[in-house]
């Protein structure tokens, strides 16, 4: 059976849905940003008019503006995009089982076999594409081909409410002439190397052989060969499958620049209790903690550490995350943003554990068993519900924020 | 500096001494090897990394003293490929030893000596006098039990502790814990405690002749073992070790003895189905001790089962509960003797592996694996 994936991207999502919700904005410019006072001050995304002025994703707010004076900003609202998300997984899964999100406006559909009742693979995507317009008030870009990689580069290629088509037959024709850094998994350093060995597009990616990729770029290599030569055979994940969780975490930049540790304490508090919430929904602990630091300097520094024993508990990832931030934070510029993350992750269903002389054991059980009531209290009567007591003060922790939706990382497999 | 050598002596005390030299020490003189010939026609050899040092000392014909250090990577080298004949060595004017073997020669620039840190010997606030075979023995009980995780150093070293006419041996690695001792010491003190590191005593029980009687000096931060013609200093561990023996119990509800080689080779057995268990590092074995057998059965979801029965004598109440494998295994393994006595509690408490009959000098101590 010929393989046919087809590739739907939202266009300018975020911004799409903020003109849905509000009409006035039709036919205004308008981003989609962070509030400027509590400084998440960049573009998130931007509507077709703001484009039309040079308005970049994320450039910072203040710049927008001085390019667009007239500029709309509106801050985001996660909870509406991620209804009209589902509402369009809706809608490809009326055509198909296997549906796989790529983020919250993208999806790939593997519509091998529909032809007898859906017609070819090109109709498809202009069923689906005419279908989402008129049910959600969505245009997509559709990319219809033989694989994944091919499917999304088509999409990426069309343009607004656009469908695009590769095959076999006609892709080294199609794709081999455009510049290496469409495809999937060249980002701007892997792009710059490659262009320092002479390869600049697809199609010289796809002649340079697999040992000279496997030997230059290792496993990453080998694989943007496998993809330019539309060789890849990766599987779009079926319904209700999911990648498995590597790590959880949760940011924020403060409201004001910090310079107190205690402060940071308490954010890395609250920022746990999401992090150990989302955890303890997962069924995983953490056997370490990634810190991440970004100073009012916008230098980045991360730190990890392992845990004496694996952990969700709110406060044992919050005091890691204390004693890294004491140990390798040396307070050049005050803090703007941190970053708490639980990584190195296990099941919290174990067969046994291994008892110790030095209270370990009776540590993870206690602070278990408070991760585990923060937890349930949390389910039962909602976020906020049951804190820690530092926590009452300020905190410079923006108000309202949202927990995050899973981003899609790295280059899929 | 001038003197003659043999060579196939100078290298196995080189190679001896060269386990305390980091070659890739930022300080040059210390990634050298410390030479110091003096009248009583003796080479003597050292080396250090600061936390451990090594010194040698042997016959060499001395025509003339001196000092020197020498870069340990190309000295041990060439004298390794140098052919078994007497070697003479001198000092010459441009900071270059000369090395003769028969009509060749080779020139290694050199270090003065003068700088070379003194630590390789000294006088002891408590001084000791034990025979190396008990030495060693007590080292190897110990050196099963300690922890490599630097973050709690005390468990990286053994205890050596002088308390009622005994030299005290205890290592633990937070999961299991070794206490052994040797009896007829001499010594100028009644207590004394110090955390030596295990890499440290590991060199010890190496290099040490066991038929030889050791002494040993401690101060507060060193402690330093001599033989005849061998010393090994090393830099303590700082802090307290563990109330070691509170955590020992002293009564039993169930007390077994089996024959050490049956329950070894089960566990093995069982540690083959268990040993891919890479992130919990469990490897459980289930023991059920029934009045007459132990039942020993493990499960490794993904590659299968065992279920095993071993006679034992059980004085007091059956009891089920879970080890770790590969804990027992190593215990088991470096335990001389036929029988072995495991004392239990009940599951969630420490048992006890001793010897039987006159090889009753050492206590293992594990903490089980709570099942859940």
């Amino acid at each position: 059976m010929k393989r046919a994936i087809l590739h739907c991207d939202m266009n300018n999502f975020y911004a799409t849905v903020e003109v849905k919700m509000n009409p006035e904005l039709e036919g205004k410019p308008v981003v989609v940003g962070g509030s400027k006072r509590e400084r998440h001050g960049i573009v998130l995304a931007k509507s077709y008019e703001a484009k039309k002025f040079g308005v970049r994703t994320g450039e910072t707010l203040n710049d927008a503006i001085s390019k667009c004076p007239e500029l709309i900003v509106v801050p985001p609202h996660f909870d509406e995009y991620l209804l009209i998300s589902n509402e369009a997984r809706e809608i490809y899964n009326s055509f198909t089982d296997k549906v796989e999100s790529y983020g919250i406006d993208e999806c790939w559909l593997d519509i091998s076999g529909t032809e007898g009742l859906f017609g070819s693979p090109y109709e498809v995507g202009m069923l689906i594409k005419e279908k989402i317009k008129e049910e959600i008030g969505v245009t997509v870009s559709v990319g219809v081909s033989f694989n994944k990689i091919f499917a999304k580069l088509c999409s990426d290629l069309a343009g607004r409410d656009e469908i695009r088509e590769v095959w076999e037959e006609d892709f080294r024709k199609i794709i081999w002439p455009l510049p290496v850094g469409c495809l999937l998994g060249v980002g701007y350093a892997t792009r710059k190397k490659l262009a320092w060995y002479g390869i600049k597009t697809i199609g010289d990616l796809a002649k340079v052989g697999e040992d000279f990729m496997r030997s230059k770029f290792g496993k990453n290599g080998w694989y943007l060969y496998v993809y330019a030569n539309g060789y890849d055979v990766s599987r779009v994940a079926g319904f209700g499958e999911r990648a498995p969780v590597k790590s959880v975490g949760h940011g924020t930049t403060l409201v004001a620049d910090v310079v107190d540790e205690e402060i940071v304490y308490g954010v890395m508090l609250e920022l746990s209790l999401d992090v150990g919430y989302r955890m303890a929904k997962l069924g995983v602990r953490a056997r370490g903690v990634e810190l991440t630091i970004r100073d009012s300097s916008l230098a980045f520094f991360s730190f990890q550490c392992r845990l004496d024993f694996p952990s969700s508990c709110p406060s044992v990832l919050a005091n890691a995350g204390r004693s890294l931030f004491r140990a390798k934070y040396a307070w050049a510029f005050p803090v703007r943003a941190i970053t708490i993350r639980g990584i190195d992750l296990v099941s919290e269903v174990v067969s046994g554990v291994q008892l110790d002389l030095i209270g370990v054991v009776d540590n993870m059980d206690r602070f278990n068993r408070i991760g585990g009531v923060l937890s349930d209290v949390r389910d039962r009567f909602g976020r906020g519900s049951l804190s820690y007591g530092v926590l009452l003060s300020d905190n410079k922790v923006p108000e309202g924020r949202r927990l995050d939706t899973v981003m899609p990382s790295g280059i899929i497999r | 500096m001038k003197f003659t050598v043999n060579q196939k002596e100078l290298l196995n005390n080189l190679l001896i001494v060269n386990k305390a030299i980091s070659s890739k020490n930022i300080q040059p003189l210390l990634s050298g090897i410390y030479l110091e010939t003096k009248d009583d026609n003796k080479l003597i050899i050292r080396g250090t990394d600061m936390e451990l040092g090594i010194e040698s000392e042997i016959g060499a014909l001395v025509d003339e003293a001196g000092k020197i250090v020498l870069p340990s990577k190309y000295f041990v080298e060439i004298v390794r490929k140098l052919p078994m004949v007497d070697l003479e060595l001198s000092t010459e004017e441009n900071n270059q030893i000369k090395i003769v073997y028969g009509s060749s020669e080779i020139k290694l620039n050199y270090y003065e000596g003068s700088e070379y840190p003194s630590i390789h010997d000294f006088i002891g606030e408590c001084v000791l006098k034990i025979k190396g075979d008990d030495l060693v023995n007590a080292i190897s009980l110990s050196q099963v039990v300690v922890s490599t995780d630097m973050t709690r150093p005390i468990f990286t070293g053994i205890l050596l502790e002088i308390k009622n006419d005994k030299l005290n041996f205890v290592s633990s690695d937070t999961h299991r814990l070794c206490y052994t001792y040797i009896e007829n010491i001499e010594k100028n003190v009644d207590a004394w405690e110090s955390i030596v590191p295990a890499k440290s005593l590991k060199e010890v029980a190496y290099i040490i002749h066991e038929d030889e009687e050791i002494e040993i000096h401690i101060t507060s931060n060193r402690i330093l073992f001599k033989s005849r013609n061998i010393k090994v200093t090393s830099r303590l561990i700082e802090g307290k070790f563990v109330n070691y023996e509170q955590v020992i119990p002293k009564e039993f509800n169930s007390q077994i003895n089996i024959i050490k080689k049956s329950l070894l080779d089960s566990l093995e057995r069982a540690f083959v189905l268990t040993r891919d268990e890479i992130k919990s590092k469990l490897n459980t074995v289930k023991f059920n001790i029934k009045e007459k057998v132990l039942i020993i059965s493990s499960r490794a979801s993904e590659v299968g089962d065992i279920y095993e029965e071993i006679p034992i004598y059980l004085q007091g109440n059956e009891i089920e509960l879970g080890f770790n494998g590969k804990y027992l295994i190593e215990i088991l393994r470096n335990i001389d003797g036929e029988e072995i006595s495991i004392n239990l509690n009940d599951p969630q408490s420490p048992g006890i592996i001793k010897g039987t009959q006159g090889n009753e000098k050492f206590i293992y101590l594990i903490l089980p694996v709570r099942l859940q």
